[in-house]
């Protein structure tokens, strides 16, 4: 029997497999591996942070090997869902809070506090991010003619 | 195993009280970096300290409640750190006591057989072929560093119906440890995070956390002993109190050891020991500390005598064993806090263990489970006739 898939809330299932998402990021990101970060995506999948965009499985992957090397070795990262919504059921859109932390670090900087939005989809019974982005959580742009 | 009983806790407490000089020597290196000296792991493995709740089966001592009280009030009387660790790998090895036998065959035959653990679901788990796949990360795992297993609580999503925590045993190994123990209390203790990748975990190594809190063990080994005749919540508030009360009392040795050579500055004072401020304080923080054993002791024999006999536990007694706890962490802040007020400038330096006691206790008082205010107010609904807001009890 699986006819509780009506509404926006998802089945309970649902919800937590898609929000297992965020786990896996969390252990992806402990080993600082690049392979399984990017596994979680679909192989066309796009990921958005700021200054940076890479459409597919293969280009998310090569930045976060680059990254884990440089800017991201040693970090951690952390956050907590704010939204999760099923557009269909096979489609969910989860918002979270959260951000990078560097060695020491038990809470973000304001700098490296972000949103950040998971378009997951159903693909062959697993979820899988067809889209990531992230904002900044605290700032705005300048603006607009401002330096 | 019913007669040397009490033989075992003096011998156990006496040895326990053996390990205070070398356990107050590293104290200041023990905060210093954070983590338990490998002497001091050592020393308190060597002394039995981390089998007290392990079966006997296995070479362990399947001690008593009262007996953990008064070997982790030795402890830290030493310090804290070490009392704490010991407490924690108590309620973790107590919970693998709850598995399967051939798990705990597993657990406690390989390696040290120490452990470690939380009670918070911060991770996912989902089914596969054989078993189940933990993602997730835990926090405050004290004794990580030193551990072979630690206890891990993982939210299941099973194919059909609602998810539920699991809990299961997990080797190290397959863990990694995230090195972010910056704290200001406990701080020797090594509270490290560890994180699951992918972690495979054999059905047979988990059990349904509801199950668990409902008494429903799978171990048929422990099933007639009192120790395992027990839930969950009171277990672990029993396993837990030991260490206050120990930092109480360190509290009050220390100060009673300075007091003959202080005077009261800026004042007409001489000495300190002379002054009625100090009687009243001194009369006022033993007799907290006679009411933290009073509470410390109740929740201690109450357990011990349920699992003897093997009552039902009713709703307001397992609210009354939350309770206990969060009176005695209360109280152990109240007398700690007293005696440091009184303990003078020289107190703040880092060789004097009273600062480091004021921060063990105030950070034991912030741990959700033991936190006076939660405690108090579960107690009091329970008392008022309205469900329980917590599955913890």
């Amino acid at each position: 029997m699986t006819t509780t898939e009506t509404d926006s809330a998802g089945t309970q299932a649902d919800q937590a497999a898609v929000a297992a998402l965020t786990q896996r990021v969390v252990a992806a990101w402990a080993y600082n591996d690049a392979d399984a970060f990017a596994a979680l995506f679909t192989e066309d999948g796009t990921m958005i942070l700021p200054g940076v965009y890479k459409k597919g499985r293969a280009a998310i992957n090569e930045f976060l090997t680059e990254a884990y090397a440089n800017q991201y070795k040693g970090t951690q990262v952390t956050g907590r869902p704010l939204d999760l919504r099923f557009v269909t059921p096979d489609v969910a859109l989860l918002i979270t809070y959260g951000g990078v932390l560097a060695a020491g670090e038990s809470t973000m900087s304001d700098e490296q506090t972000i949103r950040a939005t998971w378009t997951a989809v159903r693909q062959d019974g697993q979820w899988k991010l067809a889209a990531y982005q992230n904002s900044p959580a605290l700032r705005q742009l300048p603006v607009p003619g401002t330096k | 195993m019913s007669t040397p009983e009490v033989a075992t806790r003096e011998e156990l407490v006496r040895r326990a009280a053996e390990l205070v000089p070398i356990l107050a020597d590293n104290a200041v290196w023990t905060e210093q970096n954070r983590r338990l000296k490998d002497e001091t792991v050592e020393a308190m493995a060597d002394a039995g300290i981390f089998r007290l709740r392990v079966p006997t089966r296995y070479g362990g001592h399947e001690a008593d409640f009262r007996t953990l009280v008064e070997v982790a009030a030795q402890l830290a009387r030493g310090d804290g750190s070490p009392a704490w660790v010991a407490s924690v790998s108590w309620i973790t090895s107590w919970m693998i006591g709850l598995f399967p036998d051939e798990v705990q065959d597993e657990v406690f035959s390989t390696g040290q057989g120490r452990t470690c653990g939380t009670l918070s679901p911060s991770a996912i788990a989902n089914p596969t072929d054989g078993g189940i796949v933990v993602n997730g990360k835990w926090g405050f795992i004290s004794g990580a560093l030193h551990s072979d297993w630690q206890v891990v609580i993982a939210v299941l999503v099973p194919a059909e119906g609602e998810p539920y925590p699991v809990m299961a045993p997990v080797p190290l190994s397959d863990l990694r440890v995230v090195d972010d123990w910056h704290a200001s209390g406990l701080k020797g203790s090594g509270s490290v995070s560890t994180v699951a990748q992918d972690v495979f975990i054999p059905t047979e190594r988990v059990l349904p956390l509801p199950a668990v809190l409902q008494e429903q063990y799978a171990s048929k080994a422990n099933a007639g002993s009192p120790v395992w005749r027990a839930p969950l919540l009171p277990v672990a508030s029993a396993s837990s109190v030991g260490t206050v009360l120990g930092l109480a009392r360190a509290a009050r040795e220390n100060f009673l050891k300075r007091l003959p050579n202080r005077k009261i500055t800026y004042t007409s004072y001489e000495s300190q020991r002379e002054a009625p401020l100090t009687h009243l304080q001194v009369a006022e923080a033993t007799m907290v500390i006679d009411r933290i054993e009073f509470h410390a002791h109740r929740l201690a024999s109450q357990v011990d005598t349920k699992g003897g006999d093997g009552t039902p536990w009713k709703l307001e007694e397992r609210a009354r064993a939350r309770a206990d706890l969060g009176a005695v962490v209360e109280l152990g802040k109240a007398s700690i806090d007293l005696l440091a007020s009184a303990s003078g400038g020289t107190s703040i330096y880092t060789d004097i263990p009273i600062q480091r006691i004021v921060r063990d206790v105030h950070a034991i008082n912030q741990h959700a489970l033991m936190h006076p205010n939660t405690n108090a107010e579960l107690y009091g609904r329970v008392l008022c006739g309205l469900e329980p807001n917590t599955l913890y009890i």
